[in-house]
């Protein structure tokens, strides 16, 4: 009891930093939130972009900005200049396009005015970029073949009229899966820092040799006082697990509840273990409570920065992530990620899911080995 | 005096294992953990060509799409890379998210296949639409043309020639577009600065311990230092000067690990960047100083206050997730013109995106005015204390 109650003391004098981690979860979670779509159709993806149209009342001006309005989603930026210079420099937009004035009136004068953009160079600014050129061209084009201001436009909506079949076969509701995914990603981090702190707080506590030697050469069975130990911090990393898992339904959703979200639920709790595994080592080699904070800031944030907790695994460059295979989060997000995309659950599906929880499992025994050799030493040195 | 307490001030910081862990290593290892995680981030972001597929049958062989699929996936800017295979390898490619989508054609109708909805899969659908209705308007106007003749009463027509005149017509037209984008568009740089804006304020980590060796109500040292005759001023300053020196050392590190190893991009003028890490650091000097001096509490509970309103200023200055800087900055401007951190980034932003320097000077004023207005309200606490016991 003597245990459990030094664990309880520890846990409410450092409930703000525990509270701070879980908020930063929180924040996270809610701010990657989408509305779910699981319509199982094909929705052209609509950019954010601002048009400024300085040729308002000219028809041909009017219908190009008419047209990426339709096709975009044109957004409102106030506050002059520097606004939108931010709003670009923050992805807020990835496309500045700026009719000239008289432009309307030019182009029916057969000149070619120009139009002047500012991209983002990604993605985004390239699908815009065709969809402006694409314009341009057909009017171009129905210019030249010497049609007036009405015929051309209408000539252009007709063209631009023209659809594809698609065909979109997944029928996975990827928005809500892509939530949970990066839900337990980030939660790497936080499930580190939770466990890693407050273990290695408590355990260099009784680590101290004075507390060493006293524990010794007490009545107190050892092995029960290791059973304790060891029961106590099982239960705090179960409650750690428990909890960003009830999180996770409350900022995820349902898919918690399907037999996928349980795979996710299993994935985080082997992980928490392999975690708390670690914080036992960990404490074995720090020496002073000043250190403790040093050492769960790097181990925490560096997991979590190189695995993809906090940037997806896809952007990382390839030997960052081969590095990575080094620590116990890899894994865990690793699977993660597979579960988010994954089509179908099977056996053979879940295959790669298995070897990595395989692979934590071998971390935690190496953990758990490496922990009762430097023990044995110390004891013997105490 | 001064030089005496310089000295000792020094050799007193280094010696702090946990003060030059929190403000010398900790921003290293940070920069190093940024490096890794972000520098692909934007390469992945940049436009690339989208990996489709296409299945290679003869539909596909006597398709108009044929020489524009060609054409879009050759030259260095192509837009598609393109595998040529069956249907089941498509499918295949497709469900393990190795391509974006496929195409398979019947007659003249094609037909697109994707896995989910996104920008790659909508930039597919988009140039497929695009071609067919490029061949539309080359059958429009090529028909148009051709009637026009017949209408004409021209009766030896070559059909052959006006509609690759309208081919031409279509592929040949120029657009006008003038990009005057911006090429300094790398808002990772945001993390970068704010780092450095973050490492500029944990200086007052140094004036904080420097400050309560000083205050008798907070250490034994301090009741000395008050009952000796020594000038206390002198004695001070001589302390934060060394403070200073040490965090203007620490600053040079991380920016040298920073231009020389991680290759960040400050923009190109040096006596800028530095004036500002100079005004960032006194910002954070000062406000270590309102801390130990203001808050009548214990050392941790100074340190925990102290590094608390560093991290939440860092925080809402970008350094945890770069748009809350902008979220902040459009929604609560008066929350960053107070923050010094941000004051930081915000100078750094200004030097690295903007032309003018107006922006970059506002931030380098406020930061002075921080500065002066942390001094002011410590100078109170500091002056003339009397006890009549401790």
């Amino acid at each position: 009891m003597t245990v459990f109650n030094a664990f309880l003391k520890v846990i409410r004098k450092n409930i703000g930093t525990i509270i701070i981690y879980t908020l930063i979860l929180i924040i996270f979670s809610a701010a990657t939130m989408q509305s779910p779509d699981s319509s199982g159709q094909y929705t052209s993806e609509k950019q954010d972009i601002l048009i400024i149209n300085n040729d308002k009342g000219s028809a041909l001006s009017d219908h190009l900005e008419e047209y990426l309005k339709a096709n975009t989603n044109a957004v409102e930026i106030t506050g002059g200049e520097d606004a939108i210079k931010d709003a670009l420099f923050y992805r807020e937009i990835v496309y500045i396009v700026n009719i000239p004035k008289g432009y309307g009136s030019s182009v029916m004068a057969g000149r070619t005015p120009s139009i002047e953009v500012q991209t983002t160079e990604s993605y985004g600014s390239a699908l815009v970029d065709m969809m402006l050129t694409r314009y341009l061209k057909l009017q171009n084009v129905y210019l030249q073949s010497g049609a007036d201001e009405h015929t051309m436009i209408h000539s252009i909506d007709s063209a631009l009229d023209d659809k594809t079949n698609v065909e979109m076969i997944s029928q996975l509701d990827t928005d809500s899966l892509s939530q949970a995914t990066r839900f337990f990603d980030f939660s790497a981090y936080n499930v580190t820092a939770c466990i890693v702190f407050i273990i290695c707080l408590v355990l260099s506590s009784f680590n101290d040799i004075d507390v060493r030697k006293r524990t010794l050469i007490s009545s107190t069975d050892i092995k029960k006082y290791h059973l304790y130990l060891l029961t106590a911090c099982c239960s705090y990393a179960l409650a750690v697990w428990a909890f960003f898992s009830v999180l996770s339904y409350i900022m995820v959703g349902d898919v918690i509840l399907t037999p996928r979200g349980g795979i996710y639920i299993l994935n985080s709790l082997v992980f928490s273990l392999t975690v708390l595994s670690m914080a036992y080592f960990l404490s074995t080699i720090i020496h002073t409570k000043t250190a403790v904070t040093g050492i769960v800031n790097v181990v925490a944030l560096g997991s979590a920065f190189l695995c993809g907790a906090f940037v997806p695994a896809e952007f990382l460059p390839e030997w960052v992530l081969k590095a990575a295979h080094i620590l116990p989060a890899y894994w865990f997000i690793n699977s993660n990620d597979l579960l988010g995309s994954m089509e179908t659950l099977s056996v053979e599906t879940l295959k790669p899911i298995l070897v990595n929880m395989a692979a934590l499992l071998l971390f935690l025994l190496l953990f758990v080995t490496a922990s009762i050799i430097i023990s044995r030493k110390k004891q013997k040195i105490a | 005096m001064f030089v005496h307490n310089f000295k000792y001030s020094l050799a007193l910081l280094l010696k702090n294992r946990q003060l030059v862990f929190w403000t010398i290593a900790f921003p290293l290892i940070m920069a190093v953990l940024f490096n890794m995680a972000f520098s692909n981030i934007e390469n992945e972001e940049a436009f690339d060509a989208i990996h489709i597929a296409v299945v290679d049958d003869k539909d596909f062989h006597s398709s108009i799409f044929k020489t524009a699929l060609e054409e879009l996936s050759s030259g260095d800017d192509k837009i598609f890379e393109i595998e040529y295979t069956d249907k089941t390898k498509a499918q295949e490619l497709l469900e393990n998210n190795e391509i974006t989508g496929y195409l398979s054609f019947s007659g003249d109708d094609v037909k697109v296949t994707i896995n989910s909805n996104g920008t790659s899969e909508t930039i597919l659908c988009y140039i497929i639409d695009e071609i067919k209705s490029d061949i539309a308007v080359i059958t429009e106007i090529g028909t148009e043309a051709v009637k026009n003749e017949i209408m004409a009463g021209n009766t030896d027509i070559d059909y052959e020639k006006y509609y690759k005149d309208a081919s031409e017509l279509v592929t040949n037209s120029e657009v006008n577009l003038k990009d005057t984008s911006n090429h300094h568009l790398s808002y990772v740089m945001i993390e970068y600065y704010s780092l450095i804006a973050m490492t500029c304020l944990y200086s007052g980590l140094f004036s904080m311990t420097l400050v309560n060796y000083k205050l008798a109500n907070v250490s034994a040292v301090g009741k000395r230092t008050a009952v000796s005759p020594a000038k206390k001023g002198g004695m001070l300053f001589g302390s934060l000067a060394a403070g200073f020196v040490v965090q203007l050392a620490g600053l040079l590190l991380l920016f040298l690990l920073m231009i020389f190893v991680i290759g960040a991009d400050f923009g190109t003028n040096l006596a800028m960047i530095l004036t500002l890490s100079v005004f960032g650091s006194l910002a954070g000097l000062t406000m270590g100083i309102a801390v130990a001096v203001l808050i009548k509490a214990g050392e941790n509970a100074k340190l925990t206050a102290l590094i608390g309103i560093t991290m939440a200023g860092s925080f809402l200055s970008g350094m945890m997730g770069i748009t809350m800087k902008n979220v902040i900055d459009k929604n609560v401007p008066i929350l960053n013109k107070i923050n010094p951190v941000a004051m930081i980034t915000d100078g750094f932003y200004a030097l690295y995106y903007y032309d003018t320097p107006e922006r970059f000077y506002i931030d380098l004023i406020s930061l002075a005015v921080f500065s002066a207005v942390m001094l002011i309200i410590s100078w109170g606490g500091l002056r003339r204390q009397r006890y009549d016991s401790l």
